[in-house]
């Protein structure tokens, strides 16, 4: 059976690919993840500055330790994983979150300067809500309202229960609500 | 809260999604209930938030740049950077311990202590670590090995961390 061109081919298969020494499968698994962990990243509170070397680590470091993914999460929910890890060990070095306002930084690996996707102060106050809130019920609250997983999901991803998962997702809510008004 | 305010909670990430829509008797509760509209307004605003990130992100660079990398040699860990780390940790084991008898400490009972830092080693450096604190520290090369200057950084703060015990 002929092996599905590398856009059209699953994750598991793209992870066969690399494993079998396809460089291209490597690169065709960061060009379909980055952006959304870009944002994932940026949602959370992370820097612009930071982006680009949150992302292009954690890709680094999941082709590294490919064989500890078993499957039991999606790829991309592991990837996230790894990402809210790097970000934690960053932050802890630097004592904190530092979210720069968007205003005079160029954004790396963005194509367009970041003026033209300048977020209004809401934005800006919800990623900085996001940043200080604990670190399960940040990752939890992203994960369910901005890649659309489900309890089960969420809870096999972090280590955790699904009942414990909905409890942050609540918390977070109520903390946010508070933060944001 | 009541039972429908916490309902309307979980189904908030699919509604902004797209996913499903409000049912008439959800969305007068909605309008009705400040404390439901406040939380839906989070969670539609989170649900859109870094979307002009995420599309204009530049993946092809990044790809690039992971490409690179992989193909770059693998950093090797120098056997010199372990036995400096396993030095260090002597120091610490020392500084931290010292030779005086503790108070109330029985005769002959082993001092155990527990370097936290040590927990981030693999297998395979503990047991060189090991190897390297059973020789004499005359005998183990570490006045030879490379300076504190070559270590990454990462080694770098195991190093200090250890010192700081």
């Amino acid at each position: 059976m002929a092996a599905p061109s590398l856009p059209t081919a699953s994750d598991p298969e793209l992870v066969a690919a690399w494993q079998r020494g396809d460089e291209r499968a490597a690169t065709e698994l960061v060009r379909r993840h980055a952006p959304a962990l870009a944002r994932f990243l940026y949602s959370g509170g992370s820097a612009t500055e930071d982006l680009d070397d949150l992302v292009q680590e954690t890709f680094l470091r999941a082709f590294r330790r490919l064989a500890t993914w078993r499957g039991e999460t999606a790829f991309h929910s592991w990837l996230f994983a790894i990402a809210a890890n790097l970000r934690k060990d960053l932050w802890r070095r630097r004592r904190g979150p530092v979210v720069l306002p968007l205003e005079g930084h160029d954004a790396p690996g963005l194509a367009t300067p970041d003026r033209e996707f300048e977020a209004d102060e809401t934005e800006e106050r919800l990623r900085q809500a996001l940043a200080t809130l604990p670190r399960l019920q940040r990752e939890v609250f992203l994960r369910r309202v901005q890649l659309g997983e489900d309890y089960a999901a969420i809870a096999a991803a972090l280590g955790t229960t699904p009942g414990a998962a909905r409890v942050h997702y609540h918390h977070a809510v109520q903390r946010l609500k508070e933060r944001v008004r | 809260m009541t039972d429908l305010c916490g309902l309307l909670e979980d189904r908030m990430p699919d509604v902004a999604a797209g996913r499903a829509a409000w049912t008439a008797e959800e969305r007068a509760h909605l309008a009705g209930c400040a404390e439901c509209g406040a939380a839906w307004e989070v969670v539609r605003r989170a649900a859109a938030l870094g979307r002009g990130v995420e599309a204009r992100y530049d993946a092809g660079r990044v790809a690039a740049r992971v490409g690179a990398a992989l193909r770059a040699p693998a950093p090797t860990r120098r056997r010199g950077a372990w036995i400096a780390l396993a030095a260090a940790a002597a120091v610490a084991v020392v500084l931290f311990r010292g030779d005086l008898p503790r108070p109330g400490a029985a005769p002959g009972v082993a001092d155990v202590r527990l370097l936290p830092e040590l927990d981030s080693l693999t297998t395979e450096e503990l047991a060189l670590l090991s190897d390297e604190l059973q020789a004499p520290l005359g005998e183990t090369g570490i006045v030879e090995t490379p300076g504190l200057e070559e270590l990454d950084t990462t080694q770098l703060e195991r190093v200090i961390r250890s010192l700081e015990g």
